[in-house]
């Protein structure tokens, strides 16, 4: 078993052991509609995180998702009478285009894409402002109907949940088993090295960003159309809530470490701890808090295990 | 094969290559060897496409060929084992041997890709580690043995190995030697940058010597004696560089009773006077940087026990060694020495603060005091005060990292590298200062790679090599000679 199955093993106990806790006073937990309530929660977060984590993988952070999200929201709304399903595909093509521009750009002109995102983070926001006048945006009331699909449960999954676990699946296979995905690896754990090595920097950095925007993009529009309404003030805090995924996920804040999979367990160790305090009736500040203190349980299980690593692998290698 | 003439490459106003040849045949082994700051490691990177040249032509197989990056150098057959750019630690041993492959297709799996790097692991004495497990599970000599698999799987023409067993044991050194010699049979012609005179004349079939950016024609290494070697890569004029030594020392002020700390293999017992300057001689990866680093509190003491003025001495870090007014300013000027984006004066006040200043609040004129005074031992001159740090010459620079430190009073200072990237003139200024300290009664240990300024500065000499304390004589008893032996274990050689 690689160490990363291993780390993947024990976070997926630890979202289980959550669930568990909870469940066992909260009879929703186990109901299918409960369980499909839990699931649909997690979308808008869950594909942002995606993106985000694969930037992370990068050794980049990608912080203009939620402002990504809103414009392509309000074009998805805007957009909306040349029929659903061609204005997702072009407001997500569209949205991949701008980020791999500024993926380019972050390569080209070398600057820490922390800075430059905080950029476009806020200036997307501000173009989001004028192409919506400054208004929510609404589908119109009669057209309402139309959107139904997208909240109507089969079994457990509805469109949105479902297209989530689809991603991860896709994205994971794509970090796990291309070239461009293995690439995207590579210059996260080693960017020295890898150059030297002959791997290409700007290719893994473009396809992140891009992939990254693609995917705030339909996070946008999808929840979106659900709701049938977009405000381009919307997704403020969803990059918070994505990071924090990627985090207790196992994504290495500095880079070429995790698994994408990882991120959608630590999604749902988050969503699982915040809706069941929801549904225990707790104050919302605590929701914050225990989130915030989860993080930090996992961070310094993280480094404790890992001192005990190093200090057996050195022990290892003395006695050999 | 591989033809280099006529390289030229300068960093800023450092010309570090004039008018280098070089030339390796298919299956040969060529020794490029030459004292630090020769220009070996920017010559091989030239070659690697790291670094790009300011002139001359490189040429493979007669057909003249144009390097401007990694993966030109790549595409020309040329496979580069860099000293510290080497693998990527969190990706698997297999991922890290078709690294930069694009040739595998674009869908790959995890075992399907160990499946193909089983054969290179093998041929390099890898066979009994597990292609998927993480490279950074494995030691420092696995590590470079997987880049030499990288550079088999390559198919590469040309291999560069850029000091592969700095950091190495001698078993696992044999590992190593074993893998070059494999590549060599299989028709690669071979680049190998060493100090250690044992590979050299065990490995290589030629030698070529660089010397102050320029090269000698190269030579057989079966027809060669160490001296001839050793006096090729020296051969530099002593002139006035450096100042007289001291009379007599003093006293004893430290003593280290078989001290082991990271980077040691074998305790380190040596004492120091007041008003001596010791030099710890050795390579990268010898043991002599390591003892500073101990001293400095570092890394900590492991065993043995330090005395400072007849009390205990074991600093809990930096701080702690500071307050004892041991000071220690490391070889690594660009992120230890110097606040390269800060003026001059705040750079050489910046450890004395408190010394400079009233109430809590820092006092101009105390400042300005300290820093003239510090200014005037290290021959810095009025027009430097007001520039960045960063803006200065390698040489001024260096004075601000040392003048920092001399303005704490400090009883013993642990030099690092002294005079790396440091030219000629402020070189020998330097010295002067230093000796001037030392004089006035500061003590000081220095560790240096540089034979002659070992030679020139010191009053002892400890050498070291491979964590070892190798002898400490005093350096009237030592010449270029024996101590170039010494710190490349030569004697192994013979």
């Amino acid at each position: 078993m690689t160490s990363e199955t291993k780390s993947n093993l024990a976070r997926l106990g630890l979202m289980i052991a959550v669930y568990l806790i909870l469940a066992a006073r909260i009879p929703s937990y186990y109901s299918q509609p409960g369980i499909a309530a839990l699931l649909d929660s997690a979308v808008l977060a869950g594909i942002i995180a995606i993106g985000v984590g694969l930037t992370m993988i990068a050794g980049e952070m990608d912080l203009s998702v939620g402002s990504m999200a809103a414009f392509a929201g309000i074009l998805s709304i805007q957009l909306f009478p040349y029929g659903m399903v061609p204005v997702l595909v072009i407001v997500v093509l569209f949205c991949g285009l701008l980020g791999a521009l500024q993926g380019y750009c972050i390569y080209k002109l070398n600057i820490s894409s922390m800075v430059f995102t905080i950029g476009t983070l806020i200036a997307l926001r501000g173009l989001t402002l004028v192409v919506s006048n400054e208004k929510t945006v609404l589908i119109p009331f009669e057209n309402i109907a139309e959107t139904d699909f997208l909240s109507a449960k089969f079994f457990v999954f509805s469109i949105p949940s479902a297209t989530l676990l689809v991603l991860v699946l896709l994205v994971d296979f794509f970090s796990r088993r291309t070239l461009w995905g293995r690439e995207i690896f590579a210059i996260g754990g080693g960017r020295g090295e890898a150059r030297a090595a002959g791997v290409s920097i700007r290719r893994p950095i473009i396809v992140a960003f891009s992939i990254s925007a693609a995917l705030a993009g339909l996070a946008g529009a999808l929840l979106s159309f659900r709701t049938g309404s977009a405000s381009p003030l919307g997704f403020e805090a969803v990059l918070l809530e994505a990071v924090t995924a990627c985090l207790i996920g196992g994504i290495a804040l500095a880079g070429g470490r995790g698994s994408i999979l990882g991120v959608l367990i630590g999604l749902f160790t988050i969503r699982f701890l915040v809706s069941g305090i929801a549904a225990l009736g707790a104050p919302f500040w605590m929701q914050s808090l225990a989130t915030g203190a989860l993080l930090i349980f996992v961070i310094i299980a993280e480094a404790a295990i890992g001192y005990v690593t190093r200090r057996r692998r050195m022990a290892r290698a003395l006695t050999a | 094969m591989l033809r280099m003439s006529g390289i030229v490459k300068s960093y800023g106003p450092t010309r570090v290559l004039e008018d280098v040849d070089l030339a390796v045949e298919a299956g040969e082994v060529m020794a490029l060897m030459g004292e630090n700051g020769a220009g070996k490691s920017t010559l091989v990177k030239i070659l690697a496409g790291i670094e790009p040249a300011d002139g001359g032509t490189i040429s493979i197989d007669g057909a003249a060929v144009s390097i401007r990056s990694p993966g030109h150098a790549q595409a020309a057959g040329i496979g580069y084992v860099a000293q510290e750019l080497s693998i990527v630690e969190s990706l698997s041993v297999a991922e890290n041997v078709f690294l930069g492959d694009e040739t595998l297709g674009f869908f790959r799996s995890a075992a399907s890709l160990a499946r193909r790097a089983r054969p290179y692991l093998e041929r390099v004495g890898l066979d009994h580690i597990d292609p998927l497990s993480l490279a950074e599970e494995h030691s420092v000599a696995e590590r470079q043995l997987v880049e030499i698999a990288r550079l088999l799987s390559r198919k590469a023409r040309i291999a560069i190995l850029d000091e592969p067993t700095a950091a190495l044991s001698e078993t696992e050194i044999v590992r190593v030697k074993a893998a070059v010699r494999t590549l060599a049979a299989e028709g690669c012609a071979i680049i190998y940058v060493t100090h250690r005179m044992p590979e050299v004349f065990d490995l290589t079939q030629k030698v070529t010597v660089l010397r102050n950016g320029k090269s000698f024609p190269a030579v057989e290494t079966a027809g060669l004696s160490i001296g001839d070697l050793i006096e090729a890569m020296l051969g530099r004029q002593l002139g006035q560089m450096f100042p007289p030594r001291a009379a007599h020392a003093g006293e004893e002020i430290l003593r280290l009773d078989a001290c082991r700390a990271s980077g040691l293999k074998a305790p380190v017992s040596l004492s120091l006077r007041k008003g001596e300057i010791l030099a710890l001689a050795g390579q990268v990866g010898s043991g002599a940087g390591a003892v500073l680093r101990m001293l400095a509190g570092v890394t900590p003491i492991q065993s043995g026990s330090v005395t400072l003025e007849g009390g205990a001495y074991a600093p809990s870090g930096i701080a702690g060694s500071i307050a004892r007014k041991v000071l220690y300013c490391s070889d690594d000027r660009k992120r230890d020495g110097i606040f390269a984006v800060r003026s001059v004066p705040e750079n050489l006040s910046a450890p004395a603060l408190s010394a400079v200043s009233r109430f809590g609040l820092l006092s101009p004129a105390l400042e300005g005091e300290h820093v003239t005074r510090i200014a005037r031992q290290f021959g810095l001159g009025e027009r430097f005060l007001g520039r960045l740090a960063g803006n200065l010459s390698g040489g001024n620079q260096q004075k601000v990292a040392l003048g920092k430190w001399i303005g704490l009073d400090p009883k013993i200072l642990l030099v690092e590298e002294p005079t790396r990237g440091v030219d000629v003139g402020a070189r020998s200024e330097i010295y002067s200062h230093l000796r001037k300290l030392a004089d006035e009664g500061l003590s000081i240990i220095f560790a240096s790679s540089d034979t002659q300024e070992v030679l020139g500065l010191a009053d002892r000499i400890a050498s070291f090599f491979h964590g070892e304390l190798v002898r400490i004589c005093d350096a009237d008893d030592v010449t270029a000679e024996s101590l170039t032996r010494d710190v490349t274990r030569a004697s192994e050689a013979a």
